[in-house]
């Protein structure tokens, strides 16, 4: 089947496998920062969004993003050099491997929240796991990163 | 202080926060060949026949492969160094499979679908055997797991594969039984702890090609990259210098990669078809057929007089391999070595120790290394002892533990230079709170809040 979607920006037109999930889709087209962690949509590794709405793309269907718009990490590098930062300077990268998933989704977190609470963040992201941070290191990085957003957050 | 004490930003910090691709399958090219492998759905079976005319009809199929494709030159795949401690007991593929998940074929093909189709189709008709799948009933079962002519252990492990016996030995200093004699209190109790996974995000996943000059390269997630040149050079029965690695940026590893796992079958594919071919482990497969955490019973006597001197402790410990010795006769070490040398004033130490096979997952590195099976069980025992004379279990532990200057019996008599555990254990004391907590607090009628202790040490340079 023919699907026509953009991703980043830049518009594709495929025909693909009826059955061929999202993050195989996006992977085979160059965007590597999407990675699979578990193959049951258990870790969050995968999150990209669809029309700005994040999603485990290891559990969606390519043809569901039929004209829609997809992003990608790649498509946020800018957006992904600041958070990085943070997480950076805490030690919170540590494989890595998890990181474009959880950088994901803590700029998704940025567009529905003003002032996010630890609650907030720890409700949030309890879908993105990480194998090697423990995540304390993490929750610093991302209150780091609220906080100097000029956004007050509550210390709780 | 310019440098100790402030954070520095990783090299590759912003290529892994932007997703760059760095990682194996990242890098892959793009037409490697597909490779899977079909698995064993017995824990213990010999394969009488395998008919694949079927599945090699499925248009995509390139290859499939069996026992009979390999070379047959046992190896280990623990990434060891000389002589290699872990046993000589594999094949890339055997007639013989030893555990549920244990590799009976090899397909590989242009796409996933193609190959997953053919794993349908190869049908394996096996020879059914009695497993072995308890540890305390392994060691001289009527099943003998490893029964092959040409296995064969490369230095002294106290090994003797006809009975099941992966590794054996004993460590004494001092007379531990007379000491025990002396004792006012023993603590004897059995400490039992399961197989774990690593799980590091990452799973097992290799891809391989023949270089301009015709090499071997094996692009891998490993942690041991030099072991797996000498490793896939024996069992692909190659000269070291046809084969090169590379490690790319790794997802975790946690000793998981410290044994080979998938490196093998896409490397076979590689030489037999000439192509480039490539293997991601799914999460499933990451569990059921890789390396687990050895499962240990570890029986632990420890004696002391009624003022709390350790007098003698005595570790045993019972450690399943799995069907293969990965790291079996060395792992268990360290749950004897990194356990008891922290009592270093006790004045007999005895440690025995048996690896067995079963008919389960092999076993292999992970975080610790055997240490923490035997830090939970020896631990554990010391809390006892701590009750039974009732002392506090720090106060117990401060007046019997190692001090700098001593000469470590039970760490092969090194001399240990530095020591900061008292302090350590005094903060620890204080930042929990301990006498206010110890034992426990009631935070209402049905409920207490308690806390404990425990001490560790690692090795270090
Ligand atoms: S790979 Fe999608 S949630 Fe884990
Ligand atoms: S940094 Fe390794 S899994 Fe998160």
């Amino acid at each position: 089947m023919q699907i026509t979607c953009r991703i980043n920006k830049r518009e594709f037109i495929r025909d693909i496998e009826p059955d061929l999930l999202l993050i195989d889709f996006v992977r085979s087209l160059g965007f590597k920062s999407v990675k699979r962690g578990c193959d049951t949509s258990n870790c969050g590794l995968c999150t990209v969004w669809v029309d700005e709405k994040p999603v485990l793309s290891c559990s969606v269907l390519a043809a569901r993003v039929n004209h829609k718009a997809v992003t990608t990490l790649e498509g946020l590098e800018e957006e992904a050099k600041e958070v990085g930062w943070f997480l950076a300077t805490q030690g919170a990268e540590q494989c890595g491997f998890c990181s474009p998933g959880l950088i994901m989704n803590i700029l998704a977190m940025k567009a529905e929240f003003k002032n996010p609470t630890t609650e907030d963040i720890k409700q949030y992201l309890a879908g993105n796991l990480c194998r090697c941070s423990g995540y304390e290191s993490q929750l610093r990085a991302i209150k780091n990163y609220f906080d100097l957003q000029g956004v007050a957050h509550e210390n709780c | 202080m310019k440098i100790v004490n402030q954070g520095i930003e990783k090299i590759d910090a912003m290529a892994l926060v932007t997703g760059k691709p760095v990682y194996t399958d990242d890098l892959a090219p793009e037409n490697c060949l597909v490779v899977k492998v079909l698995r064993s759905p017995h824990a213990f079976a010999g394969i009488r026949d395998i008919d694949m005319a079927e599945a090699l009809k499925i248009e995509g199929v390139e290859c499939i492969l069996t026992y009979r494709d390999v070379p047959g030159n046992r190896f280990t795949m623990a990434g060891q160094s000389y002589p290699e401690p872990s046993p000589y007991d594999r094949l890339i593929l055997d007639q013989m499979v030893r555990y549920v998940g244990d590799p009976v074929a090899v397909v590989a093909g242009i796409t996933e679908k193609a190959v997953e189709k053919a794993l349908k189709l190869i049908q394996v008709s096996y020879d059914i055997l009695d497993p072995v799948l308890d540890p305390d009933k392994a060691l001289d079962h009527k099943s003998i797991i490893h029964p092959e002519a040409d296995y064969h252990a490369r230095e002294d492990i106290g090994n003797d594969a006809k009975r099941n016996l992966c590794a054996s030995g004993e460590f004494l200093s001092g007379d531990a039984e007379t000491e025990f004699s002396r004792c006012d209190v023993v603590v004897d109790r059995i400490y039992h702890t399961k197989a774990n996974n690593q799980a590091m995000m990452e799973t097992h996943r290799t891809f391989s090609y023949l270089d301009l000059a015709g090499r071997l390269v094996l692009c891998t997630s490993t942690q041991v990259p030099f072991h797996v040149r000498r490793i896939a050079a024996t069992a692909l029965n190659i000269p070291q210098s046809s084969v090169r690695v590379i490690k790319p940026r790794i997802g975790g590893g946690f000793g998981a990669k410290q044994t080979l796992v998938s490196e093998l079958f896409p490397a076979l594919v590689t030489l037999k078809t000439g192509k480039p071919a490539k293997m991601v482990f799914d999460r499933a497969e990451s569990f059921t057929a890789s390396t687990s955490r050895h499962e240990m019973k570890i029986r632990v006597r420890i004696g002391a007089d009624r003022d709390g001197h350790i007098l003698a402790i005595h570790m045993d410990t019972l450690s399943n391999t799995g069907a293969y010795g990965e790291h079996g006769p060395t792992t268990v070490g360290l749950s004897g070595h990194k356990t008891m040398s922290l009592y270093n004033m006790a004045r007999a130490f005895k440690f025995t120790y048996t690896v067995v096979y079963t008919n389960t997952l092999s076993a292999g590195a992970y975080r610790g290394y055997g240490a923490t099976q035997g830090t939970f069980a020896l631990e554990s025992a010391v809390n006892e002892l701590a009750d039974r004379l009732s002392m506090d279990p720090l106060d117990l532990r401060l007046k019997n533990i190692l001090k700098p200057g001593d000469s470590v019996a039970a760490y092969y008599g090194e001399t240990i230079h530095s020591c900061a555990l008292p302090a350590c254990i005094k903060k620890g004391r204080e930042m929990i709170g301990w006498n206010q907590k110890f034992p426990f607090v009631n935070i209402s009628n049905t409920k207490v809040r308690a806390v404990g202790a425990a001490i560790a040490m690692q090795g270090s340079g």
